[in-house]
């Protein structure tokens, strides 16, 4: 039991602390894009562009469903909780008009994949920004 | 035709492009289902969600249920392909009338898109995903505005779009051309209609949570199969020749599929916030074909969110225009020999019932409500009340003809289950 406990404290603390902390938005340190706008990262993550403002290919990568970061990061680039994102993603899926951002299990999964692939775009806690990624955009709690 | 189109998009790609190099070749699956029981409780007409469905009364698994399977081919940055099929309840059991999209889409830069293939409507907020349950509030959309919809819900040709940021928002302007021959069953009789140089242009304006949308499309009439059509243009014009009933000869050209178009064009506004979802539109057809006449028909729905459950409600109503000739029996027709006579009357009789068939009269109001059960399923309950007025009935499967000028009241209770995956 005490096991158990053990291994539920990091999820517990680690869902709690998406509240109130930056978001920020990250490429390989290898993509030569510097910066971009909040309708940026929108037109790329709502599936409106399938490419960077210079025309190279992006390829955003989202956390695993359920996830609190997710939410998070969802609710403050276009207010829209994890269901509303859901839905939106079945019409523009089978309407034909693009794929949904690949799943990542994993923060340190999306953090390797951005390591290997220069199109590659994805959120993750302030606090786990490394020297192989590059901050674009930082969303703050609204 | 369509290889007309295929031909002219892949010329203008060819010039526009370069060859095409399979360097990031990837292949997603994905699909969609419905499993629905509905009940309708007037016995006497028909229902089917859309016209391309077969009609029933009373309790039916089938009439909504279906199943979607689509592809996702990446080829490179700028190619790729979507192929889609979905098995429902059509009346006409062809490959042609189960193929919804096989297309293959051309992005020159991030601003413009070419496709060329079977390709989807827009010309309505969700005609590009009608099928997808999960993607939307009710369990079936409004029936008056989205029922002969279906009909053009998919098209093969060629579509050019074009999309930026205009004042904070997302502007997507679309035009597109091509053709559709839907075949389905009337009364117990296969009819096939073709939708000929099928132009449409569409503008959706997205601005945080509102959408705008307006379309506009127009097509001829290139080629109608029908037996009874056949059957009753060929009696009319065979009085025409006889000068008995004047009107004969206008009537047979109303019914002829020849030298006919008709013109359409669609409004609609969408508000979605964290908790109201609103949506309405508006849909007006100018036709001089009487088998399609012209028609208005609109709808609005409301739905609040709470946590994982949409409550809604709403109202729909469609209405042909009435532009069809009222039939004048002439006097002559008494002094003529009894057989003669009452093969005339009896045309006259056919040609009255095929006006009123063919027209839409009807409202409705609607209740329901929408369960989100997981990311992958949702439940939905719908009871809608339909007020189909007399001679109005165009939208349903009338089983007793004779019935076309009673005004009938149907009760539709629909539970459904919609599943992404």
């Amino acid at each position: 039991m005490k096991l158990i406990k053990l291994s539920i404290l990091p999820l517990l603390l680690f869902s709690l602390s998406s509240h109130g902390q930056d978001i920020v938005v990250v490429v390989s340190k290898a993509n030569s894009i510097s910066e971009l706008s909040k309708r940026e990262v929108i037109d790329i993550y709502m599936g409106r562009y399938i490419t960077f403002p210079d025309g190279k290919s992006a390829k955003p990568l989202d956390l695993a469903k359920q996830s609190q970061l997710k939410n998070d990061f969802y609710l403050r680039l276009v207010d829209q909780n994890e269901r509303k994102i859901n839905a939106y993603w079945a019409r523009l899926l089978f309407s034909g008009r693009a794929k949904p951002p690949e799943s990542m299990a994993s923060i340190n999964e999306i953090l390797s994949h951005l390591k290997m692939s220069e199109s590659a775009i994805a959120y993750i806690p302030g606090s786990e920004v490394t020297d192989s990624v590059k901050v674009v955009y930082r969303l703050n709690e609204n | 035709m369509l290889v007309k189109y295929i031909l002219l998009c892949a010329v203008v790609m060819i010039f526009v492009s370069s060859p095409i190099k399979a360097d990031d070749l990837d292949v997603d699956f994905s699909g969609f289902a419905t499993l629905t029981m509905s009940y309708s409780d007037d016995p006497d007409i028909g229902f089917s969600s859309n016209y391309l469905n077969a009609s029933e009364a009373g309790f039916s698994f089938r009439r909504d249920s279906l199943l979607g399977g689509q592809a996702n081919i990446t080829i490179n940055n700028n190619w790729d392909a979507v192929v889609q099929a979905i098995y429902q309840d059509r009346s006409i059991k062809s490959f042609d009338n189960f193929l919804e999209l096989a297309f293959i889409r051309y992005r020159p830069q991030r601003n413009w898109i070419f496709r060329a293939g079977r390709l989807n409507s827009d010309l309505y907020l969700i005609s590009e995903y009608n099928h997808v349950g999960y993607a939307y509030l009710w369990a079936r959309p409004p029936h008056a505005y989205y029922s002969f919809a279906s009909t053009a819900g998919h098209y093969d040709g060629v579509d050019v779009e074009y999309n930026n940021q205009i004042n904070n928002g997302f502007l997507r302007i679309k035009f597109s051309v091509g053709q559709t021959t839907p075949k389905l069953i009337a009364g117990n009789e296969t009819l096939a209609v073709t939708f000929d140089d099928l132009y449409t242009a569409s503008a959706v304006y997205i601005k945080s949570a509102w959408t705008f949308r307006a379309s506009a499309s127009r097509t001829d009439i290139s080629n109608f199969k029908s037996a009874p059509f056949d059957y009753l243009i060929d009696g009319l014009n065979s009085v025409a020749s006889t000068g008995v009933w004047p009107q004969a000869a206008e009537f047979a050209h109303g019914f002829e599929y020849q030298h006919h178009k008709i013109n359409y064009s669609a409004l609609g506004v969408a508000y979605d916030d964290t908790h109201w979802l609103i949506q309405a539109e508006l849909g007006s057809a100018t036709s001089d074909w009487t088998v399609i006449p012209s028609n208005t028909s609109a709808y609005l729905s409301v739905g609040y969110r709470v946590n994982e459950m949409t409550y809604f409600g709403g109202v729909s109503t469609a209405k042909n225009k009435k532009n069809t000739p009222k039939i004048v029996i002439p006097e002559s027709l008494s002094y003529l020999p009894e057989a003669q006579s009452q093969a005339i009357y009896t045309l006259i009789a056919n040609t009255d019932l095929a006006i009123k068939r063919s027209s839409a009269d009807q409202e409705s109001v609607n209740l329901g409500a929408k369960w989100y059960y997981s990311d992958k399923l949702v439940f939905k309950i719908q009871a809608d009340h339909y007020i189909i007025k007399s001679s109005g009935a165009g939208l349903w499967d009338l089983k007793d003809l004779s019935q076309v000028d009673l005004e009938h009241n149907v009760n539709l209770v629909s539970f459904s289950a919609n599943m992404v995956f």
